[in-house]
């Protein structure tokens, strides 16, 4: 009975963290994107800055 | 006015995320010349394979003697009469023979001339019996600007003829026999569409294409030579399959790809089962048997693959008229991977099953090429992981098995 | 204001899907010994059937959105296939490696070639690891959209196959559990604690769902900025 329940609690963590994870990469990917942006951006402003 | 042979009626293009061609429109007469001149990147290319029907279309449609070749809603038939086609890449398979490219690109036009003046002409005659692989890189262009340019002179109703930077790479000698070939395929009243940076072609051009406007070339000087005396002759045949059982027959690739599949399969089941287990009741034996068979048909058609040089499989597409395959090499090892694992393990051999196997290995390969087939338009065909959805073909097999043992067939 | 509210909506389901998986250990019944080879590992299905619900949803968005792009040429119906395969590979994941948890318990086999369900299932996910890896590897344009949307479409064909073939071919595979009729019926606070996962996973899929899109979004902006980077 006991050697199911942890089969179980294993099956059931180990996939929590999985999901867990996935959102944990879903996350940063966002960020990551909206820091490229922002320094792409701010690159063009000094360029723009520079030129006047 | 006559009716136009070529129509491109405003036709969008995207490639990648850049719009490339937007709202062109184009009418091409028969005995017109037009010379695309833009600079690099500006779409030259581009209007060549929408032209030949290629490249999906975002608005607009491709029209070839008047009827639809492609629109934008992805609707796409066989032209009427064939058309010649130079693509910048060569658009043909280096374990091809000089020859049997240029009886292709006549046979797709239903007829044939002789070849051999043609290739007198453009100094190719000493390498007609070579394999492309062995010609220089100029050596192929001129190879691959005949096949484009062939056609024109089969038959007496005029053609389309695409050609893509047919001179890139010629020698000053040919570039000028080249001028002089067009003015005659102008004069056999074919529609001429030649894409070139170069200024030799100024002069048999009757119309230059800028951007997105056509005029009238004031350059253009008529040719002193009357009309060619070249005969050709009606050859109905299937150039795509002959040239599939050539280059298998050539390369070996099934054996080679599809077969070793299968072996290693069969020498893996004749190590890991018993042989008394297959009369036993414990398992489909018919399974077992076709196993190799069903391996060997998984691995796909590797002529799509071999096809990928020089963009042969776009120049085949471009045609309409079949791809070449390798069924007839799957047949035959399907059906003696079947034959040889009922030898291996030593059981009354079954031509039904045999004939089965040979089937399964065409059916499976079929649909393995299918898919490679339907990611051939992506930027990276080869890194679309095709293979990921050859799981969906265990349950059909798992099927056929199921109603071989329920039909006593085994 | 998008992100805010993307992100609350996947934290808000990962906290359910947490509850429910608790509520299936601590509070669920335990079934009759005898109805079952492994009665505690049954306790999976709290986790199998919001799991397969809700790649029902992501599959269903990645139709949709295949249909769209195909057919109009929507940028946004391109946005929902991408977060649609991805959705639809993770909660794909979920329902197969779940039910084989179960299958090696209850059948002590993981996988069944026999049964349809479970195969097309697997298909399905197979399906979404095509498209999402094989976007990955390709340079956004007609040309991947088309394609991937016409294997997208293709693809939910095995949708529908899926269901009805438990009821033409079942083997071993339970039988549907909502809408299965009277053998598919659940006592009360099993039903309840299901409910609670069901919710938990539809919610969390579309906090994906919405966050996918948002980071098609970014990604698309990113490409335009540096293509007028490149021009200036």
């Amino acid at each position: 009975m006991a050697e199911g329940m942890t089969y179980l609690a294993v099956a059931y963590l180990g996939m929590l963290a999985a999901i867990g994870l996935w959102t944990w990469t879903v996350f940063a990917r966002s960020n990551d994107l909206e820091k490229r942006i922002e320094a792409v951006e701010r690159s063009f402003k000094n360029v723009d800055s520079e030129q006047e | 006015m006559s009716e136009a042979l070529l129509s491109l009626n405003g036709v969008s293009v995207r490639r990648g995320s850049s719009l490339v061609l937007n709202d062109v429109s184009l009418e091409v007469t028969s005995g017109q010349l037009v010379l695309l001149r833009d600079k690099n990147g500006a779409g030259k290319s581009t209007i060549i394979e929408t032209a030949a029907g290629l490249l999906p279309l975002e608005k607009g449609e491709v029209l070839h003697n008047g009827d639809v070749l492609i629109d934008a809603s992805g609707r796409s038939k066989r032209p009427k009469s064939a058309f010649g086609l130079t693509l910048q890449s060569d658009g043909c398979v280096g374990s091809l023979r000089v020859e049997e490219h240029l009886l292709n690109a006549l046979d797709l036009a239903g007829g044939r001339i002789d070849i051999e003046p043609w290739l007198e002409r453009y100094n190719l005659a000493h390498r007609k019996h070579d394999l492309i692989a062995h010609l220089s890189g100029g050596q192929r262009r001129k190879l691959a600007m005949l096949a484009g340019m062939l056609p024109g002179f089969v038959g007496h109703a005029p053609r389309i003829l695409l050609l893509d930077e047919p001179a890139a790479g010629l020698d000053s000698a040919s570039r000028i026999l080249l001028v002089e070939d067009l003015h005659k395929l102008r004069c056999r009243g074919n529609t001429v569409l030649l894409a070139s940076h170069q200024p030799d072609f100024t002069t048999c051009a009757t119309h230059l294409l800028t951007g997105n406007a056509m005029e009238t070339n004031e350059d253009f000087e008529e040719s002193k030579e009357g009309k060619d005396d070249i005969k050709s002759t009606s050859h109905k045949t299937n150039p795509a399959f002959r040239t599939g059982f050539l280059l298998n027959q050539r390369t070996l690739s099934s054996v080679a790809s599809n077969g070793i599949a299968g072996f290693l399969t069969l020498g893996i089941l004749l190590a890991l089962v018993d042989s008394s287990a297959v009369d036993s009741s414990l398992m489909q034996a018919s399974g077992l048997f076709l196993s190799a068979a069903f391996a060997a048909g998984l691995v796909g058609d590797n002529m799509i693959s071999m096809l990928y040089e020089h963009r042969t499989l776009d120049w085949w597409k471009a045609h309409r008229q079949g791809i070449p395959n390798s069924y007839i090499h799957g047949l035959f090892l399907g059906s003696g991977l079947t034959a040889m694992t009922q030898f291996g393990f030593d059981v009354a051999i079954s031509w039904p099953l045999i004939a089965i196997g040979g089937l399964l290995t065409v059916a499976t390969m079929m649909m393995v090429r299918w898919m490679d087939l339907a990611t051939s338009r992506l930027a990276r065909p080869r890194a679309a992981f095709t293979r990921i959805l050859t799981p969906i073909l265990i349950l059909p097999f798992a099927l056929l098995v199921q109603w071989i043992t329920d039909s006593g067939l085994f | 204001m998008t992100k805010r509210l993307s992100e609350v909506i996947l934290m808000l389901g990962f906290i359910g899907i947490g509850a429910t998986l608790g509520l299936a250990f601590l509070k669920a019944p335990s079934v009759s010994i005898n109805a079952f080879e492994s009665p505690d590992a049954q306790r999976i299905f709290y986790w199998h059937v919001p799991a397969a619900w809700s790649a029902f949803i992501a599959f269903g968005f990645l139709f949709v959105g295949s249909a769209l792009w195909f057919f109009k040429r929507s940028d946004f119906g391109w946005k929902m296939h991408v977060a649609g395969a991805q959705a639809g590979l993770a909660t794909g994941l979920m329902t197969v490696w779940s039910g084989m948890v179960w299958g090696s318990a209850e059948w002590g086999v993981p996988w069944d070639w026999t049964d349809v369900r479970l195969n097309t299932f697997g298909l399905l996910t197979f399906l979404a690891l095509f498209l999402v890896l094989g976007r990955q590897a390709q340079i956004d344009g007609a040309e991947t959209r088309d394609t991937f949307s016409t294997f997208g479409l293709f693809g939910f064909v095995l949708v529908p196959v899926t269901y009805v073939a438990t009821r033409l071919w079942q083997i071993r595979h339970p039988g549907p559990v909502i809408g299965g009729g009277e053998s598919g019926s659940l006592n009360g606070e099993m039903a309840l604690i299901l409910l609670l996962g069901a919710i938990s996973f539809t919610v969390f899929i579309l906090g994906h769902v919405l966050m996918s899109m948002r980071i098609t979004s970014l990604e698309q902006r990113l490409e335009r900025i540096q293509e007028a980077k490149d021009e200036a």
